[in-house]
């Protein structure tokens, strides 16, 4: 497209999510991905969410979040269905979500055109780096992660304006990062920057604004819909985001070291094996769900019955664990 | 009569390469066992490679399917889940997994050549990372009978992906990046260029494992396509007294490691530091009747040269002006380093060294001449070690053994300086008396990087590099 600031053809249409809630606003992009055809007829979809951590699809969430920190601070969190790593959102931050034809898919492009308008319109420069980052003065200021199933894709980024850097950092340190062992994708967290500390009239309406301004001058056809919050079939299906199972079940197979005499293997959210010198004692603990209702009950049973092999210094390293269960 | 395993495997070709029926037919009709197989090794060639069809093995015939490329720019993927188990039932479009390359989740589905089957053994287990291009994942096969020969299957071991297991016990860490990288196997170096490749290329080289860059292109632009890998360009054979082609004008001699990084090296040099260049002429006369003396005093021990004495001074000049001495460390600070190790720089056949002599300051003239002599016999051999000749704070490059008068070096980073001496030639100078008398002078030029060194600093260290060599009892001191 000669002349075109965006990697949109013609009948683009952009739509606006009302909602807050993570959970809604992915089984919104899941609906839009199932049901939509997008030939000819490429969607952007533009969001923000509520505080909450979002993982990547195949990560681990106690591995990745501090479950303590997000629990204690209403913090919510939900699995998506695209790779990656694990990022922090909030109001300060908006995700864009490019859903095309997987002939249409192009990470890189989408990026640049974003990186363009920043530069037109609130003067910041920045660059597309090689894990397709967008970095300003080599600080990350958004993540990319995208999905292609059955002739479709969708690329999806956030963008960080003034989200709360502190909360973002404490929730993404876990502090079972050292003990848990798996083959699960790591998130490799970078140094990152709100954008409207470099232009005080860049925020997430400001960017939307122009954004659907030059989707509207620039292609044929191109509209804006807001999405309201409450679609039937799409609370429905985010029910089902928000569950047990998805976000923690949905873990691949991985191994916690509570310390070098015992080892829990954890599949399907739930402990199958027992690994180490005290496997006999921590029998109980087979077949629960690795979650504060289930595990504890039975950890504390064994702490009774075997009162002589425990004493209040020797917990035996569970605490942390227990302090960060779901 | 065809047996039934050789005609499952006919009809299995049938259906991939779209035989009708009645050709199949006519086949079956075919007495003679050595016919069928000339018929049908007629047809392998057309199949891709991804299916290898095997016909004299004890295993039924099957399909082994491998990693195909799910994207134009993927290079490796980690399978992330497997959407179906052994055994079960394979339909047309069916997704076989979940793969995870590059932060995009891809969903591999059956290829579309196989109509419909059974899944018999999965070769990469789920959690396997970073599987490149072509390497086996799975075998399918057409009948659900089938499916428990493979149970004990085993792939053979170059082509069975590692799957990483969850016990990483010790990390690695990364070794430390040399700061001088002279070594020869430094080929990875990043290039930001993109292979041009037509989509239907890409496809054919990840069948085939073909390497991407190891290819010529015919396209526009240099562009690779399909071509190029069905029809490879090959060298001409030579068929006799026709028309000779004419001679090639020129050779392309492919850069080696070391000469690749002193390309990059060097020209990163040139351009990112500012270079100024001060030069001064040193008269010889006393250091050469030196030189003289001290090898007439020891005549058993090995000669000492000029060069010895030119370094000698300059790391006397560097304890003076440690100006010199300095590194530049981003924008923020200078490093001033407290030893004087100057790098000398030594010609050898695969390209420019410059080993170190630590501390030279500190060094006797003929200590420092062992020194020079020993690293420029290992260069010469190519046994350096790393802390030979990564390092360093001032270098010297001495050409003037091969008769140049002066000349101007470029600075080795992270460095500040370098001295370039020249050869000694006697000239005619006039003396106290107002007659003439001859001379035997040496340029020297020194490049210096102003971002650490000004002029008025150089020029000091230049005039006490010149007080050194024109009265080297001075270094006494």
């Amino acid at each position: 497209m000669l002349g075109s600031i965006l990697n949109l053809p013609r009948n683009a249409k952009v739509l606006r999510s009302l909602s807050f809630d993570p959970f809604y606003n992915l089984a919104l992009e899941d609906w839009l991905f199932q049901n939509i055809d997008f030939t000819n007829n490429p969607l952007v979809l533009f969001s923000q969410n509520s505080p909450s951590v979002i993982l990547g699809s195949f990560q681990n969430p106690w591995k990745e979040a501090n479950i303590k920190y997000l629990k204690r601070n209403g913090i919510k969190l939900a699995r998506r269905s695209s790779g990656g790593g694990t990022v922090y959102h909030d109001l300060g931050n908006c995700n864009v979500s490019i859903l095309t034809t997987k002939w249409e898919y192009d990470r890189k492009g989408n990026l640049e055109k974003i990186c363009k308008v920043l530069r037109d319109n609130f003067f910041i420069s920045c660059q597309v780096n090689k894990k397709l980052d967008i970095v300003y003065e080599g600080f990350k200021i958004s993540g990319t992660a995208s999905r292609i199933a059955r002739g479709k894709a969708y690329h999806h980024f956030t963008i960080l304006f003034s989200s709360d850097v502190y909360a973002l950092t404490e929730s993404l340190q876990s502090p079972l990062q050292d003990i848990i062992k798996t083959n699960a994708t790591p998130s490799v967290p970078s140094p990152v920057i709100n954008l409207s500390s470099v232009n005080e009239h860049l925020n997430a309406d400001s960017f939307y604004s122009v954004y659907s301004d030059a989707v509207l001058r620039e292609c044929r056809d191109a509209c804006c819909y807001e999405i309201p919050a409450d679609m039937h079939e799409i609370v429905i299906h985010s029910h089902k985001l928000s569950s047990w199972d998805r976000v923690y079940r949905d873990t691949p197979k991985f191994r916690i070291s509570i310390n070098p005499n015992i080892e829990l293997v954890i599949e399907k959210g739930r402990v199958t094996t027992l690994e180490g010198n005290a496997s006999h004692i921590l029998e109980p603990l087979l077949k629960t769900r690795l979650c504060y209702q289930e595990f504890v009950p039975k950890y504390e049973e064994i702490v009774e019955n075997f009162s002589e092999c425990y004493s209040e210094n020797n917990t035996l390293g569970f605490n942390t664990l227990i302090q960060n269960l779901p | 009569m065809l047996g039934s395993n050789t005609l499952r495997c006919l009809r299995l070709f049938a259906r991939s390469s779209y035989l009708p029926y009645r050709q199949l037919h006519k086949l079956r009709r075919l007495t003679g066992r050595n016919t069928v197989y000339s018929q049908v090794t007629m047809l392998t060639p057309r199949l891709p490679r991804s299916i290898g069809v095997r016909w004299l093995s004890d295993l039924p015939s099957h399909i082994k399917i491998t990693l195909p490329a799910l994207s134009p720019t993927m290079e490796v993927g980690s399978i992330k889940g497997w959407k179906l188990k052994e055994g079960d039932k394979l339909n047309e479009g069916d997704v076989l997994a979940e793969i995870e390359t590059d932060k995009a989740v891809m969903e591999f589905s059956c290829p579309d050549h196989i109509a419909e089957g059974y899944l018999a053994k999965i070769i990469a287990p789920e959690g396997t990372k970073d599987i490149k291009l072509g390497t086996h994942i799975c075998i399918m096969v057409e009948d659900e009978e089938d499916v428990g020969s493979f149970s004990n299957y085993v792939a053979e071991p170059e082509e069975t992906p590692v799957p990483v297991s969850p016990d990483l016990g010790s990390i690695v860490p990364p070794t430390k990046q040399p700061t001088q990288d002279k070594t020869t196997d430094i080929r990875s170096i990043e290039t930001d260029d993109r292979l041009k490749v037509s989509p239907y290329a890409r496809k054919l080289a990840a069948e085939r494992g073909v390497d991407l860059r190891s290819l010529k292109g015919t396209g526009p632009g240099g562009r690779v396509i399909a071509n190029d890998i069905t029809q490879p360009i090959k060298t001409p054979v030579y068929t006799g007294p026709k028309t000779e082609a004419p001679l090639p004008t020129y050779t392309d001699i492919e850069m080696s490691g070391m000469r690749r990084t002193i390309a990059k090296r060097l020209l990163e040099s040139k351009q990112n530091i500012p270079h100024y260049y001060l030069q001064i002429a040193v008269s010889m006369d006393t250091a050469i009747q030196l030189r003289q003396d001290f090898n007439n005093i020891s005549p058993d021990l090995p000669k000492l040269s000029l060069n010895d004495f030119v370094i000698k001074a300059a790391a006397t000049a560097l304890r003076i002006v440690p100006e010199c001495n300095s590194s530049f460390h981003d924008q923020y600070y200078i490093r001033q380093h407290h030893n004087v190790d100057i790098c000398v720089a030594v010609a050898t056949d695969g390209g420019l060294l410059t080993p170190i002599v630590f501390t030279a300051d500190k060094k006797g003239l003929r200590e420092i001449n062992r020194d020079v002599a020993e690293l420029a016999e290992k260069a010469r051999l190519g046994n350096l070690q790393p802390q030979e000749f990564q390092g360093g704070t001032f270098t010297i490059s001495n050409l003037g053994m091969y008769g140049v008068s002066s000349f101007s070096a470029i600075i080795n980073p992270p460095q500040s300086c370098i001295l370039a001496v020249g050869s000694t030639q006697e000239i005619v100078v006039p003396d106290e008396e107002g007659c003439y008398k001859t001379a035997k002078v040496m340029n020297v030029q020194m490049s210096c990087d102003h971002r650490v060194v000004d002029g008025a600093v150089g020029a000091k260290w230049l005039k006490e590099f010149k007080r050194f060599m024109e009265c080297p009892a001075a270094m006494l001191q």
